[in-house]
């Protein structure tokens, strides 16, 4: 297979999966043009994309996002990012929708490592192996930061919780006095 | 996988099903993006817009016509690439008349291999040549001529380096030493004619011409890569000079078998065949740097100061070096330049002005911190002329605006244009 058609082959199998990890990092607008230069390194650099090229694309999107990130501002990190597409969702104000914005919110606190950890595994789908090589790590360094950004995390959901259920029965308490 | 806090997390993925790719011609315009491609392509889709090509195109339509005319009627002898004497191989990879600092590997002596890398430069698959034995890299191949669905590409190794063409241009190897002092020349017979020469020279070749047997002679053109291929209606020899000095003489003729004799050219000053004799001489200097999207733009300005028009119709070549004047870890100018967008420009003439740029990352890739060291002078070197060191400005001990792209880092060099 030559260059050209294998380059191609590979926009076709993961431009969509790709796409869809910048659209859950970093929002839709800056997607595209991060698809774009994601495929132009790997245009670059053919020869180092393993076979197995999905993993190795993540982790030049997180970078191509990294920089675009930075490029921006720092405040438009993902948190932000996250809850502004989050506030899109149609069931805002739905039990459904306050989980997912703890949910969002307790992922936003976490390290970049750690959220990129989890969320490689829960919204890309990757297996811990694939996850690893996502992030260029050894798969049992990575099992070992999954099991501790579980455990963070965790702790995190528990805290926003706990803090909204309190303010909930504030509130249900000031309303009856 | 799947547990309680990893469903948890899964349920609000704001993306939950995989979304269509977009389209490829986003990835295409941004790999054009600071290169020029030959090839009109043989589907739809590769290459790119190609403008720098098709104001080439105008201005070799001539020739063009004439060699796609005559391509149709040929059947072709290969008569072979040269390739030089055995004795070459003993010759001094270091010339003393070839221009200081200008370099002495394939790389330095070849303007294709110092331009970013595009699909046209792809070899095509299935086509069969020799030598792969030799180490060659078909993934550093570029494409050095183009005319019509005549194409030839120039396939460097660790000590070879071959010319690839397609069907009737034919293939040939030689050694990199061979190919850096004298270039690739191959003349070809069709059964009926016309003749034909075809080759490509080191950048400072010059004075390349046929010589008829009545002593007329004939300049040849060559491209920006320094490859040409022209087509005679009569038997003629083929003469240029090399850059240290030699006068190469290949004869022609249906008993053409290789290269003749050769003897001390009178003029031995570097530059490529299309410039003049008159002297030129070009001065750089750093105009000022900017930043953008993790890049650093870093601008340098070329005049002419001499009487004559100087060739800067190639890439820039350019080392970095560092307090000591020894180069930085070396740095491989492959990527595209994501510089200011304007038409290159050919040649400066005398007092003219011209700009080309540097682009670099300083930062690591996770952004957390400045590379270094910052170089303190840039070596500049074009086809014409010997290396220029420009001294970078500085405050007190340090650099102003330093340029420190990341070891093992890439960057990028573009053409040089009229405006900044």
């Amino acid at each position: 297979m030559d260059s050209r058609t294998r380059f191609e082959a590979i926009y076709r199998a993961h431009s969509g999966a790709v796409r869809t990890y910048a659209s859950r990092r970093a929002g839709s607008q800056m997607a595209d043009d991060a698809v774009a230069d994601v495929f132009v390194v790997a245009w670059r650099r053919l020869d180092d994309v393993p076979e197995d090229a999905l993993p190795w694309l993540f982790a030049v999107a997180r970078r191509v996002l990294a920089n675009k990130r930075r490029a921006i501002s720092r405040d438009t990190a993902l948190r932000t990012r996250i809850a502004g597409e989050q506030m899109t969702q149609p069931h805002s104000g739905s039990l459904t929708a306050e989980r997912d914005a703890a949910v969002l919110e307790a992922l936003a606190r976490l390290s970049d490592r750690d959220r990129e950890a989890l969320l490689l595994v829960a919204w890309d789908g990757l297996t811990p192996t694939r996850a690893a090589r996502a992030l260029e790590m050894a798969p049992n360094t990575f099992s070992a930061r999954l099991s501790r950004a579980r455990r963070r995390f965790q702790l995190e959901l528990d805290a926003i919780t706990h803090r909204s259920v309190r303010r909930r029965s504030s509130t249900k308490a000031e309303v009856r006095r | 996988m799947s547990d309680g806090v990893i469903d948890l997390i899964r349920d609000a993925n704001p993306y939950p099903m995989e979304l269509p790719g977009p389209s490829i011609d986003n990835v295409l315009v941004r790999i054009e993006q600071g290169i020029e491609l030959d090839d009109p392509g043989r589907d739809s889709r590769w290459p790119l817009k190609d403008s720098a090509g098709r104001l080439r195109r105008r201005r070799q339509g001539g020739s063009r016509a004439l060699i796609a005319a005559s391509a149709a009627l040929t059947v072709v002898i290969a008569i072979g690439m040269v390739v030089l004497l055995r004795h070459e191989r003993t010759l001094p990879l270091r010339s003393t008349t070839r221009p200081a600092g200008a370099g002495f590997g394939l790389r330095d002596a070849f303007a294709a291999l110092r331009r970013p890398r595009t699909p046209a430069d792809v070899l095509p698959s299935g086509r069969q040549w020799t030598s792969r034995r030799d180490h060659v890299d078909d993934h550093a191949s570029r494409l050095v001529f183009s005319h019509g669905s005549s194409r030839m590409w120039l396939v460097p190794g660790q000590h070879t380096a071959c010319l690839v063409g397609t069907h009737g241009l034919g293939a040939g190897c030689t050694t990199g030493a061979a190919a850096v002092e004298r270039g690739f020349v191959a003349g070809i017979i069709g059964r009926k004619g016309p003749w034909r020469w075809q080759g490509l020279l080191p950048d400072d070749a010059r004075n390349l011409h046929v010589a008829f047997a009545d002593g007329s002679t004939r300049r040849v053109a060559v491209n920006q890569s320094g490859a040409f291929l022209v087509r005679l209606s009569r038997p003629a020899d083929l003469r240029y000079s090399t850059a240290s000095g030699r006068t190469v003489s290949v004869s022609g003729g249906p008993s053409f078998r290789s290269v003749q004799g050769t003897r001390r050219a009178p003029s031995m000053g570097g530059g490529p065949p299309v410039v003049t004799d008159r002297p030129c001489h070009l001065t750089v200097r750093y105009v000022s740097s900017a930043a953008g999207t993790g890049d650093v733009f870093s601008m340098f300005k070329v005049q002419n100061d001499g009487p004559g028009a100087c060739s800067v119709v190639r890439y820039p070549s350019v080392r970095l070096l560092g307090s000591d004047g020894r180069p930085l870890t070396p740095f491989e100018n492959r990527v595209d330049a994501f510089g200011f967008v304007s038409h290159p420009i050919r040649s400066l003439r005398s007092h003219a002005t011209g700009y080309f740029q540097l682009v670099f990352r300083p930062l690591n890739p996770s952004g957390s911190r400045r590379c270094g060291p910052a170089a303190h002078t840039a070596g500049i070197t074009f086809a014409s002329t010997p290396e220029i060191r420009v001294a970078l400005p500085e405050i007190g001990n340090k650099r102003r605006e330093p340029i420190n792209p990341c070891p093992r880092s890439s960057f990028s060099v573009t053409r040089v244009t009229r405006l900044p």
